[in-house]
């Protein structure tokens, strides 16, 4: 090893860099070089002597708040982004919650019930459908299978209520068209 | 325990804001330090330092290195470039840097540049910021992030896009010029 490699060496030591191997040949130079020692004790002490003298200076204040202001501004943006299905999700698992809750009362809803029924099931809908397939009322995508959800509805109210036609037959002009063959009104309520 | 910058970042994207305060707490003095050495000059490292963390705030989606600091400072390390090429009037060519290399734009640090330290032997502080000072740019920016800001060579030579021997080359012509500057003063080295 010459010197221009072994002070190459004692740097990246400093840094830990340098590997057990490298560091054994490095030691073996060290032990029969001055230079090389002298370079390794200069590189010690300027280096700490120019860490203590680092100023002591910082950013002002006002850019420092400048910076954590914009930090929050697109946290919250990031936050509001990043949630917004989950906020959809969190509403349509409410809504279900409420809706299973009165279902104890179900047996004693009566026909002037219905338009809250389909109402829940329009937002149920809105709220698990993709918004660009509603949007494209042409679209073929396979869609959430809202027939199974709905028909746990019917499960559970034994039949006993059913949306009002009037409104059972807006909600399919919602949909595309092949959501429109599904029958349920004339199925179920028909 | 303190929590890694990974950790931070992470919560940050999570939504929490304290997370990149303290990010800017913990690194606001090492990096205005390197800042300071290398414009001389408050204002523009003010500039730079508000620029670099607002370029982190916008880009953090796309971070997805390991070492936060080493990925701060080498946006610092551009804008800083970009700085004086804008402020070429404002600075004077070196014509040497004595590692063979081209000469690259010189800063001429403020007046006040030296004048702040902290150390009981406030006239070797003076001498050894002065001396920091007299270096070449590409040679004071290697000590530097060495130094005050402990990166590792691999770290100096991804920020500044150089090879590792140039920025080992460049790190021991900066001690050898320093060992020469401060021979007078502080005869052992």
């Amino acid at each position: 090893m010459n010197c221009n490699n072994a002070q190459q060496k004692i740097l990246l030591q400093s840094s830990g860099e340098l590997s057990s191997a490298e560091y054994d040949i490095l030691k073996e130079h060290l032990g029969k070089c001055k230079l090389c020692r002298e370079f390794k004790q200069s590189l010690e002490e300027i280096s700490l002597i120019a860490h203590k003298t680092m100023p002591n200076k910082l950013p002002s204040a006002e850019i420092i708040n400048n910076i954590k202001q914009q930090a929050r501004k697109k946290s919250l943006r990031r936050v509001l982004i990043f949630r917004k299905p989950f906020i959809q999700w969190a509403v349509a698992a409410a809504i279900i919650m409420i809706a299973i809750s009165n279902w104890s009362l179900v047996h004693n809803i009566s026909e002037e019930n219905h338009s809250d029924i389909s109402n829940m099931y329009a937002i149920l809908t809105i709220m698990t459908y993709p918004s660009e397939i509603i949007d494209n009322e042409n679209s073929t995508s396979d869609l959430p299978d809202m027939e199974d959800l709905f028909q746990e509805f019917e499960n559970n109210i034994e039949n006993e209520i059913s949306p009002t036609p009037e409104i059972l037959q807006s909600l399919p002009a919602k949909f595309p068209q092949s959501r429109n063959n599904y029958g349920h009104p004339q199925k179920i309520y028909g | 325990m303190e929590k890694s910058d990974q950790q931070l970042l992470e919560q940050y994207k999570d939504g929490d804001i304290n997370a990149m305060e303290l990010l800017v707490e913990k690194y606001k003095r090492p990096l205005f330090a390197y800042l300071f050495k290398m414009t001389g000059n408050n204002r523009y490292s003010d500039e730079i330092f508000q620029e670099t963390w607002l370029r982190v705030i916008k880009n953090i989606g796309k971070f997805e290195q390991q070492n936060f600091y080493g990925w701060l400072v080498r946006i610092a390390h551009n804008l800083l470039l970009d700085k004086i090429k804008k402020k070429k009037a404002d600075y004077s060519l070196d014509a040497d840097i004595g590692d063979g290399e081209t000469p690259w734009v010189e800063t001429i640090p403020a007046p006040d540049a030296a004048k702040n330290y902290n150390l009981d032997d406030e006239y070797l502080a003076e001498r050894i910021n002065n001396a920091i000072i007299q270096l070449p740019t590409e040679q004071r920016e290697v000590f530097l992030l060495r130094t005050y800001n402990d990166l590792s060579f691999k770290e100096i030579a991804e920020a500044q896009k150089i090879s590792i021997n140039t920025a080992l080359a460049r790190m021991k012509y900066a001690l050898e010029k320093l060992r020469k500057i401060l021979k007078d003063e502080y005869y052992e080295l």
